[in-house]
């Protein structure tokens, strides 16, 4: 039997790797999900969030929520530049966008490495955590799941109840129509991945108490990222909810239990060897990968790609 | 589902595609052998989605095709190309970077071999009038010598059935004539649908003549029992059938 | 290269002899006419220049971009270290080592293509998804750490590397993967093809790997294989629509690419003798595909020419680096310190603005239009090129004779 106390905080754990992959995700919905940008460097800008917020509190004394504000604005705008630099000439040339974004993301790696140092840094965050049975669960990711919320409702309110998102979707959906009726189909589409990056700044910030800030730490979340917008399917910020949930579940799951173990020939203490697979993150990570694919193979449009025709 | 008569060629049996809610495909259609038969039809009847399901690129949602006695419904396109169907979709698909003898010549490759390929290429070359040409490349070609490229790699293989999709869509007038005669010309070795907006090229070359609308079979008969239908020059000026008044 | 006669054969035309020339000639030199270590340096570079080359052969003759080439030559490497640590001690030679490595790459590569391929994934999400199973190998070796990750004596060690210990009980201490060891028919004993002072045997079978992959390659690219692959790459719904099954080639030439990447790996075990995590890493991956955009990717010798531009400046430019700080504070100071700092990320630097530079500017490559100009001058290649190579190289040698040279 299953203890109580694991069943909570195993649907807490839950809880938190569906936040988190709802972070990663939610600016990446709007720059591939919906304008169907493969955008390589989206990592790097929740670095360059993360990275906002560590100078804003360190060097500027800035409190820390104060910062995160700052991390998204100072994303979107290196967002909004990039587009208009490179992103723009490449429209409709999907592969020639990853190989141009996967170069900005370098760069933007060398020169963070460059001001900053190749060094993690840690943030401190005041809130503590509480206790439940034998576990313990940090009250910080509850605010995370808070933000995440928020940021969601942010982006639904932005798209479907302002002037701004009807037209940007129009914009999205077809430009030259949208061109024909009088909308500035290029500022359209600077506005909105300016947007996305500024989610991924925010999320970046968000994330950055909970992980250390590291130049490279972009490169391990944009897999999990793009992973999610994909399994999420057509409709950007439904799909991403349901995807991140899905497949948080699956996460936190493997994670928590162990499957089985494997002996193996070596000199432990106490003998015998044995590697145990499942009841770690990597496992977890391993798990939602292996799924992802085996459901894009059954449902190659995605979770909500029913609502459109296949063919 | 009925046995089609001994010398159809292809049989398309309650053949349905729906997109959403629309129902953009239902048919029952029968192809003699050797016969040359023209699709027409306005805008957004269905006869590209038709010709796809034929092809294997679109999955059909009810219905069977059988094409030589033989159920194809759902097969893979080169599966079916392989039976003996090929296609020419209206905007002419050749490979850009490749010459127009290799073009021909991968056409022809996959049935015949490399060495038979070359002269079955060499001999498709002269038949679309493209002999000065084996050596340029595709994308140099003018839009009618692509379609005429085009047209020759669909029936390089000698296929039993033969689809062409709008075979003169942006030729001139003597363009479109010798188009004609080499539809003609291909129809003694070939079954041959093609789908034709050009009244004077369907007059050239049909000897029987479909009317498809809404997805459905609106009429069908000789070139000259269509003209002189009614309803067919409604269909095509928006009058009649059963469309939806939207807002 | 498809050459203009048109018949549908690949033909190995004048420019591509010269080419060859161009390239074997001075590469079969080095190690005489340079110092002892450049032999070293060049070798890895030319490992780097045989997994471009994989990728040009599923880039550019089959239109996919994969970002995971890196994850058969990581397999091929540990594949061939483990197996070379635990044969080299009983059999004497690791020619069952480097059969094995290729084999695993290459099975890893027919699992992979027939997953992508024949699960109809779209190219995008294909190319995603090779990347992750790279970065997934990464994380997985990373966490290899600990004393349980053995396979016979070795040791996956992690970051630290794949390295050999001795079972308990025996004392042997930890060794090194062996280096390639072969008993060819006409050798009395098994022969070690090392990098060193007194050999430069390995060098040269690294750059015999090379060429006759090359060969290989084009052999293949000239059969019917190599022409549907060509067709996929231009317009893959026609070709299906002409009769060919195009999931079938694909399959096969992704498999014979994951192989060639395999066969590299395996190289690039035995030049080093180790292997860590960080052959499935990212900076590696990208490495692979800014090689193959330097140089061009519709060439078969496109990447192989990249890679060993790239790495050629990024090694130069970290070699400068400055080490002393500027004794002047101030702006210039700072700006000097930041230049410094620069240079030692001077390899993300380089690739992501070659990546940029490429795709904005440069399509095709730097190969290509090189190409393009020795085919329309020919003369100037045959009587300037070459000769002047082969001067430069004739000097080096001499002077080394003589103790005379200059640098």
């Amino acid at each position: 039997m299953i203890a109580g106390d694991t069943i909570v905080i195993v649907g807490l754990e839950i809880l938190s790797a569906a936040t988190i992959l709802v972070l990663l995700a939610l600016g990446l919905a709007v720059v591939f999900g919906m304008m169907r940008i493969i955008n390589l460097a989206h990592g790097e800008f929740l670095t360059i969030g993360a990275f906002t917020t560590l100078a804003a509190v360190r060097f500027g004394g800035l409190p820390l929520w104060l910062g995160m504000l700052l991390a998204a604005c100072v994303a979107g705008l290196i967002g909004i530049a990039i587009e208009r630099l490179v992103i723009r000439h490449l429209y409709g040339r999907p592969l020639d966008v990853m190989l141009a974004t996967w170069g900005i993301s370098l760069i933007l790696i060398g020169t963070i490495t460059v001001m900053f140092g190749p060094v993690t840094n840690g943030l401190p965050y005041a809130l503590g955590s509480f206790t439940i049975g034998r576990y313990q669960y940090s009250q910080y990711r509850i605010a995370m799941t808070v933000v995440a919320l928020l940021m969601m409702l942010i982006v639904y309110v932005l798209f479907h109840r302002t002037r701004f998102g009807r037209q940007a979707r129009a914009t999205i959906g077809n430009p030259e129509m949208a061109a024909a009726l009088g909308i500035n189909t290029q500022r359209m589409f600077m506005l909105t991945f300016g947007l996305g990056c500024a989610l991924a700044g925010a999320a970046g910030a968000v994330l950055s108490p909970l992980v250390g800030v590291v130049p490279t730490m972009g490169i391990l979340y944009i897999a999990q990222a793009f992973i999610t917008v994909i399994v999420g399917g057509p409709l950007a910020l439904v799909g991403t909810a349901a995807a991140a949930s899905l497949l948080g579940t699956i996460e936190a799951l493997i994670a928590h239990f162990p499957l089985f173990h494997i002996a193996t020939a070596g000199s432990c203490t106490p003998t015998p060897c044995v590697i145990a697979i499942g009841g770690s993150a990597f496992f977890g990570q391993i798990a939602l990968l292996v799924f992802a694919v085996v459901l894009l193979r059954l449902l190659p449009q995605g979770l909500t790609g029913g609502s459109r025709n296949p063919y | 589902m009925p046995e089609p008569s001994p010398r159809s060629i292809l049989s398309a049996a309650q053949l349905t595609k729906d997109f959403g809610g629309l129902r953009a495909v239902a048919l029952d259609l029968e192809v003699a052998e050797g016969e040359l038969l023209c699709l027409i039809g306005p805008n957004g009847a269905g006869k590209s989605t038709f010709f796809g399901m034929l092809t294997g690129a679109i999955r059909p949602t009810a219905g069977h095709i059988r094409f030589r006695g033989r159920d194809i419904t759902g097969l893979d396109p080169f599966r079916i190309t392989r039976l003996g169907i090929s296609i020419k979709f209206q905007v002419p698909r050749v490979f850009e970077q490749l010459s127009v003898q290799q073009n021909l010549h991968l056409a022809a490759e996959n049935r015949f071999g490399f060495a038979e390929a070359c002269e079955r290429a060499g001999h498709m070359l002269g038949r679309i009038g493209l002999s000065g040409h084996a050596a340029d490349r595709a994308a140099w070609l003018s839009h009618g010598q692509k379609q005429w490229l085009d047209i020759g790699m669909a029936a390089i293989a000698e296929p039993a059935l033969i689809l062409l999709d709008e075979p003169t869509a942006g030729l001139s007038p003597e363009e479109a004539g010798r188009t004609a005669e080499f539809i003609r010309d291909l129809n003694r070795q070939a079954t041959l649908i093609v789908v034709g907006h050009d009244m004077d090229f369907v007059r050239r070359i049909a000897q029987r003549v479909v009317v498809m609308h809404q997805g459905r079979l609106f009429a069908q008969g000789t070139i000259a029992e269509i003209r002189a239908n009614g309803s067919v020059r409604d269909i095509y000026l928006g009058r009649g059938g059963r469309d939806a008044r939207g807002c | 290269m498809i050459n203009r006669r048109g018949d549908g054969r690949v033909r190995t035309g004048g420019t591509d002899r010269l080419a060859a020339l161009l390239v074997v000639v001075p590469l079969a030199l080095v190690p005489y006419g340079f110092k002892p270590y450049a032999a070293n340096a060049l070798a890895l570079f030319l490992i780097y220049g045989l997994l471009a080359m994989s990728l040009n052969l599923i880039w550019g003759y089959a239109g996919m971009i994969s970002f995971g080439q890196t994850a058969f030559f990581g397999v091929g490497a540990y594949a061939y270290g483990v197996i070379a640590l635990n044969t080299i001690g009983p059999v004497g030679t690791t020619g069952l080592a480097v059969v094995g490595g290729a084999a695993a790459a290459t099975a890893l590569a027919l699992v992979t293509a027939y997953f992508v391929f024949y699960g109809r994934l779209s190219d995008v999400y294909a190319a995603i998804i090779m990347l992750v199973l790279s970065l997934v190998l990464n994380t997985l070796m990373v966490s290899t750490a600990g004393e349980e990750w053995v396979i016979g004596v070795a040791r996956l060690g992690g970051f630290n590397g794949l390295f050999g210990q001795g079972s308990t009980g025996q004392n042997i201490g930890n060794f090194q993967i062996p280096p390639i060891t072969l008993q060819l028919p006409f050798m009395a004993q098994p022969f070690a093809f090392r990098i060193d002072r007194t050999s430069v045997a390995g060098y040269y079978l690294v750059l015999g790997a090379c060429g006759t992959t090359y060969l290989a390659a084009r052999l293949v690219l000239a059969s019917r294989l190599g022409r549907i692959a060509v067709a996929i790459r231009e317009n893959e719904a026609r070709a299906a629509h002409l009769g060919y099954d195009i999931r079938l080639c694909k399959l096969t030439i992704f498999t014979l690419a994951g192989a060639i990447a395999g066969l590299a790996g395996v190289l690039f075990a035995s030049w080093g003798r180790f292997v860590n995590p960080d052959v499935f890493g990212l900076a590696f991956a990208s490495g692979v595909v800014v090689n193959v955009l330097l140089g061009g990717r519709l060439t078969l010798i496109g990447g192989f020419v990249g890679a060993l531009a790239v790495n050629y400046l990024t090694s130069y430019l970290g070699g400068i680096a400055p080490t002393a700080s500027y004794a002047a504070g101030g702006v210039l100071g700072l700006l000097y310190d930041l230049l410094g700092r620069a240079t030692q990320q001077s390899a993300l630097l380089v690739q992501g603005a070659v990546l940029i530079g490429t795709v904005l500017l440069l399509e095709e490559g730097i190969v290509p239009p090189v190409a393009r100009f020795l085919s329309r001058r020919p003369l100037i290649g045959w009587f300037f090129l070459l000769p002047l190579l082969l001067v430069y190289f004739s000097a080096q040698i001499a002077c080394r004779q003589a103790d005379f040279c200059l640098y």
